[in-house]
């Protein structure tokens, strides 16, 4: 079993760029985005704004598929094998980034061809398996655990930075050249990004799994599975409002630089939203970050959808990144506190895969819908606030219940987990699932070790023998300990 | 499942995104070169103002077609004129239209071309309109002749305006 610091939940505003390992990624975030903000740029001049979006639908609906692709298909068979080998995150982040980066010299011809399709959402989705890996690795290259929010922020804040600076370097290059030389120029950031990767410590990310029914627990618990419904509705409504938003700007024929400056007030919004999180943390809880940041998502879709204008589309994009950190900020955090292993497992590469098809389908949605402007914004206020209502309302209830019942530890989730299991019949698995919640109870307190140990191998020779009454004995033992511990 | 799901759901997209068959790459070619003498043509009643004279004047297009212009033929006619004009197809009209003056000119100073369907009967004809603003309207019928690079036009004529006139 893992060897984690488990106690304490505090989110310290300490520096933590002395943590060299996450220091390094730091390096490779912001040459990342500064890619990022080149190929956004370049795209201002890409076919995209010569075609009609009519025409042009059907491939932009098959490519969002494809995007998907990678998630649904490769996630569950790949995942596996790269968390077996040693550097074998390192490699995939390399590779999604340095990928971009051949991707975006081919592009730089292709800006006026068909190609222009395949090629723009290959690039998409690198990004999303750069993000996947990343925040999957982010865990593991922290040394103390209380860090893993304040380095995921410091993360957003430096790709946010990173983006205008970008953005800022493709507008220098136009001056003197095509889009296509601000592709070229992304190509090279993009290839620094991937050398940076390559000096990332590798990481054999079995060490740090707990085991897969801890992670399930934790992952299923009522917290967890709450925050990732609120973030995947943050992030579905932000692939719905820039593609929306995108496609309506370009049909009112808005020159193409405001769209430029829509991606780059999402940057901005982003990037405030770092400084803003905290603040907000101090106030409202993690889950009321989550649903604050989907009404503030509604709030902004219903002024759009009222009067729609270069001016409250930018504030829409802006309101975008805003939303999307504070609500990452109170996820990390709920995952920080409530799923703590997971949060190193590979389960939880699951849920980021989870939350960027989440994206993708907003994306989607909004390009098979291709509803009028205020419609389409109409119908999105109504979906994030009838989110928000119910996790508003579940909210209060999960309060109620836990004021009631005290503190909902991960042994206890476990240990009732093993006596449904018990009670379906299965006696050999409820006493192995009792066993994780007594490794859990032992690890929330670090005493229980030796008592722990014993137990295992009577569960252990119990389950062998396929002896009922040691096992039943077995489990009352465990019980008692799970219950002593929570108590 | 959902592996099985989503190869459907990718299968359906890929017919949908996939030209039909009527819309060969020989077509394509014959469309891309119909249109591009059409617009080369009624390129000498372009009054273009260059807003921005870094940048190639901004011709936007409108097909009078319900099917609209095929998306590789919209990209052929770009690129046939990359460096001349900033061609852009409009879904609709309001789209090239600056709506802040009274008599609705084309954005950016450009000018707003409007096409009809091919005919083919004796001849091959097409009926072009140019959209300048409000009162500044004129529409051609133009009769192409097959070359040995491509096609040009033979004749126009001056029409009535019935795309731009439903305004």
């Amino acid at each position: 079993m893992t060897q984690i610091a488990l106690s304490s939940t505090v989110e310290p505003d300490s520096s933590v760029l002395g943590d060299s390992h996450a220091a390094k990624l730091f390096f490779v975030q912001a040459f990342h985005s500064i890619g990022e903000g080149l190929f956004a740029l370049s795209l201002a001049d890409s076919l995209f704004f010569n075609v009609s979006v009519d025409a042009a639908r059907p491939r932009i609906l098959l490519y969002l598929a494809l995007t998907m692709a990678p998630f649904v298909l490769l996630a569950p068979f790949i995942g596996p094998l790269i968390d077996r080998h040693k550097g074998g995150h390192r490699a995939v982040l390399a590779l999604s980034v340095g990928g971009r980066a051949l991707v975006a010299i081919f592009l730089a011809t292709q800006l006026k061809t068909l190609l222009l399709y395949p090629l723009a959402f290959a690039i998409v989705v690198l990004s999303k398996v750069y993000l996947v890996s990343r925040n999957a690795l982010v865990p593991s290259l922290v040394d103390d655990r209380r860090h893993l929010v304040v380095v995921n922020s410091r993360l957003a804040r430096v790709g946010a930075v990173s983006g205008v600076v970008g953005g800022l370097v493709g507008l220098g290059v136009l001056q003197i050249a095509d889009s296509g030389w601000v592709l070229r120029a992304g190509a090279i950031a993009y290839s620094m990004g991937a050398l940076a990767a390559l000096r990332l410590p590798p990481v054999h990310r079995e060490e740090f799994s707990a085991s897969p029914i801890v992670e399930s627990t934790e992952m299923h618990g009522p917290g967890v599975t709450a925050a990732s419904i609120g973030m995947a509705g943050v992030r579905m409504a932000t692939g719905f409002i820039l593609f929306h938003v995108g496609f309506e700007l370009k049909t009112s024929g808005e020159p193409t630089w405001l769209i430029a400056m829509v991606v780059g007030s999402i940057a901005i919004g982003g990037f405030s939203g770092t400084f803003v999180a905290p603040w907000v943390r101090k106030r409202f809880d993690r889950q009321e970050m989550i649903t604050g940041s989907l009404m503030l998502l509604a709030l902004f879709a219903a002024l759009t959808a009222l009067r729609f204008h270069a001016i409250t589309a930018l504030a829409l994009a802006a309101a975008v990144g805003l939303a999307g950190s504070v609500a990452r900020r109170g996820f990390d955090g709920v995952l920080q506190t409530e799923a703590p292993h997971a949060r190193r497992g590979r389960a939880f590469a699951g849920l980021e895969t989870r939350l960027e098809i989440a994206w993708v389908t907003g994306s989607l949605i909004a390009v098979l819908a291709r509803a009028p402007d205020w419609l389409g914004l109409a119908i999105l206020t109504v979906g994030l606030v009838a989110l928000a209502g119910s996790r508003f309302i579940e909210h209060r209830k999960a309060e109620k219940v836990l004021a009631e019942l005290g503190t909902d530890t991960l042994a206890l989730r476990l240990l009732e987990t093993a006596e449904a299991v018990a009670a379906q019949g299965d006696r050999q698995q409820a006493v192995l699932v009792a066993l994780a919640a007594a490794d859990a109870a032992c690890m929330d307190h670090g005493v229980c070790t030796e008592r722990v140990k014993a137990l295992r191998q009577r569960g252990l020779d119990a389950t062998n023998r396929n002896d009922p009454d040691l096992e039943a004995e077995v489990m009352r033992e465990l019980h008692a300990l799970v219950t002593e511990s929570a108590n | 499942m959902k592996v099985r799901w989503f190869f459907s759901a990718v299968a359906m997209l890929v017919l949908t995104a996939c030209p039909s068959g009527n819309n060969s790459a020989d077509e394509t070619t014959r469309e891309t070169k119909l249109y591009a003498a059409v617009i080369s043509d009624l390129s000498n009643e372009f009054e273009v103002r260059e807003l921005r004279p870094d940048r190639e004047p901004v011709v936007y297009i409108e097909s009078f077609d319900v099917e609209g212009v095929p998306l590789q033929v919209q990209v052929e006619l770009v690129r046939e004129f990359l460096d001349v004009y900033d061609i852009r197809f409009v879904d609709i009209r309001d789209e090239a239209l600056d709506d802040e003056f009274v008599r609705l000119p084309v954005r950016t100073g450009g000018v707003l071309v409007g096409l009809a369907p091919i005919e083919d009967n004796d001849d091959t004809m097409i009926r072009a309109e140019l959209y300048v603003d409000l009162t500044h309207v004129k529409a051609w019928q133009f009769s192409l002749t097959a070359q040995d690079d491509g096609w040009a036009v033979a004749d126009r004529t001056v029409v009535p305006a019935r795309g731009f006139s439903a305004r």
